[in-house]
Parts: C-alpha cells; sequence; structure tokens
C-alpha cells in the first residue's frame, strides 16, 4: 500500500499540479496560485480518495503539504 | 468595480511589475500554475494604481496585510486605509471592487467549458440551490447557474472576510437571484441586521458577482438592492503622453475605458 504522502502527490499531480512540479512538503500550498474551484475539487477528491471528511474550516487552515499528510494521518489513525 | 484584463503580454506584465514592492514580486515568482504569476502581478499592479489614486497617496506608501483567514487590507504609511476593496481573477479576467465604506467581495470566473464540474461540486450549495440544479437539463445552463450560484457564495464569504470557514450549503441564496434577476438583498441568520447585496454580471467568457454590506450606513436609493453593476475595463498600456511628474506612475500606466456590462 502506497504511503499518504506518495497517493496525495499522485493525486496532486493528476488533478491539480502540472507533472513536471517540484514537491516541497514545507512549501505554502497558497503558493500554487490554484483557483478556489481547482481546490475545492481536490479538496473533495482527496476526502474521497481518503474516504475521510476534512471539515473544510479545517482543510482551508492547513498550509502545507506536510501539515495536510499529518491531518490525514490523524484521520485514518 | 474594475475589470482588468490579464491577458498575456509581456510589455504590460513588465510595466506592472516595477509597481509591485519586493514582497510582492517575490509571490509573483514562487507561483507554480502556469499563469498564475501573471494574473497576479497585473491585478496587484491594477489594485495599486486604483488605490492610489482613491486615497491619493504614492505608490511607495501602499502596502497590504491579510486578516485571519486571507482577505487583504491597505495600509498608507503603515496606517491602515480608509477603503473596502476585494480582488478576484481567473483566467484573463481580473475583477477589483473598491468602497469607501462597508465590506466588499467579489468573484469571478472564466467560463471554461473543458473544465469537469462533476455533480458532486454540488455539495457546496444548500438542498434549494440543489434542486435548483436538478430541474436544469440543459448542460450549458447547468454549467452558468453553476457559475452563477457559484460566484455569489464566493463573492458573500470573500465580503465577510472569512472564506471557505464557512460552509456555503448552509445558507440560501436569494430567491431573487435564483430566478435568474441581477440583485438582490441577502442577510445571513446570524447576522440580520447586516444587508448584503448581491449582484451578478458577465458576458459570454465570464461570470462575476459583487457582495457589499453597507449596514450601519443606509440602503441604497433604491431600497432593493444595488444598482445596475458599473464595470471599468482597464489594461495596463503605454504611458500616455503628458509631463513626467504629472501624476504618481501608478496613475499614469492604468488605463480605463468605461463600457458597462451585461448580465449572463
Amino acid at each position: 500500500m502506497a504511503s499518504v504522502e506518495d497517493r496525495l502527490v499522485t493525486l496532486l499531480r493528476d488533478n491539480l499540479l502540472p507533472e513536471e512540479t517540484e514537491i516541497d512538503l514545507d512549501a505554502d500550498v497558497s503558493d500554487w496560485g490554484a483557483s478556489s474551484l481547482s481546490v475545492l475539487k481536490f479538496y473533495q477528491l482527496l476526502n474521497s480518495e481518503f474516504k475521510i471528511e476534512i471539515p473544510s474550516e479545517e482543510f482551508c487552515e492547513i498550509r502545507t503539504l506536510r501539515g495536510l499528510i499529518e491531518r490525514i494521518d490523524r484521520e485514518l489513525a | 468595480m474594475v475589470l482588468v484584463d490579464l491577458s498575456a503580454n509581456r510589455r504590460r506584465e513588465r510595466l506592472a511589475a516595477r509597481l509591485l514592492d519586493a514582497a510582492e514580486q517575490d509571490r509573483a515568482a514562487r507561483l507554480v500554475l502556469p499563469g498564475a504569476g501573471r494574473e497576479f502581478v497585473l491585478c496587484r499592479a491594477a489594485l495599486r494604481a486604483l488605490l492610489c489614486s482613491a486615497l491619493d497617496c504614492d505608490n511607495a506608501d501602499l502596502t497590504f496585510r491579510t486578516e485571519t483567514h486571507g482577505k487583504p487590507y491597505a495600509l498608507v504609511g503603515g496606517r491602515v486605509a480608509p477603503v473596502s476593496f476585494n480582488v478576484s481573477h481567473s483566467g484573463d479576467h481580473g475583477l477589483i471592487a473598491i468602497a469607501p465604506h462597508g465590506r466588499v467581495g467579489v468573484d469571478i470566473e472564466t467560463h471554461d467549458w473543458a473544465f469537469d464540474l462533476p455533480a458532486r461540486l454540488l455539495s457546496v450549495f444548500s438542498a434549494r440551490e440543489r434542486g435548483d440544479f436538478a430541474e436544469t437539463r440543459d448542460d450549458a445552463r447547468w454549467r452558468l447557474r453553476f457559475y452563477r450560484y457559484w460566484t455569489l457564495k464566493e463573492s458573500l464569504i470573500k465580503g465577510v472576510g472569512l472564506g471557505f470557514a464557512m460552509n456555503t450549503a448552509k445558507f440560501d441564496l436569494p430567491s431573487a437571484l435564483r430566478r435568474g434577476e441581477a440583485d438582490g438583498v441577502f442577510r445571513f441568520h446570524h447576522q440580520p441586521t447586516a444587508n448584503w447585496h448581491l449582484a451578478t454580471f458577465g458576458n459570454r467568457a465570464f461570470t462575476a458577482a459583487v457582495a457589499i454590506d453597507h449596514s450601519g450606513r443606509g440602503m441604497p436609493p433604491n431600497g432593493t438592492g444595488l444598482p445596475s453593476p458599473r464595470t471599468r475595463r482597464c489594461r495596463f498600456s503605454r504611458i500616455p503622453a503628458g509631463p513626467r511628474d504629472s501624476g504618481p506612475p501608478a496613475r499614469r500606466r492604468l488605463v480605463c475605458h468605461s463600457r458597462p456590462t451585461p448580465n449572463p
């Protein structure tokens, strides 16, 4: 089974970020410059992929991919 | 309100980038997605030009900070500026609203017919609003309804300043707007004294919305909602002829053309 990080990066590359994007787990996700609709779609895909339900108000507080991975890990624990 | 042309143009982008401070230029350089840097630079420079004009200040004295949930506000000479504004951009289209008081939020979405809009996205709407979609069979109309509802909701949550910390499925858009009218008044249940005047507009290329709260400042003269949206179209262009000291550079580099914007 792939790790949460691997699954998340695949999800990102398949749906939001260009394939060649260098993924920095500690970069601010607002630096992607994604549109609100793209972020909304990604948020729903994320919940579906991991079969979790991160509240939207918590999701929008997460600043980095590492923070998101930790949040997913907690949800799956 | 001002519509800003964000289409690719190296010369305009160079002109615009000169108006940004070092932190803004760093941010533009960090943006990852194609076009995101261009959209940010052109829109932020237009915002600077408009605020300098509205506040009668120099571009160098203007800085920005953000509230807890990311809504930006302006400072002039380190002091909070007496103005409300909000910015949205999508593809080649930017939208800026400036108000002398109250709260304001805007959203603009470029119509991208290739962008997948799965039905599960409707979860951002209330049960009543989802019902409206169930009655919309035609795909193009379904999409236009989606853009209209989404921009209205996003303009509201941006106006409030909470962004997606607010659950947009928990409130209904005014019935007038759901019926297809161009404007209406909205009140949150928890804040019934705040009158949010909502308006939607656009054309074949985009849908946009604006939300303005004039609470405590009286209703607009017609008492029912916002006047029809009046927009200007702007793009950075050559510096108009004139003496070099005829005004701050920011004011001389943004060229605006008045043009009414029809409803979608």
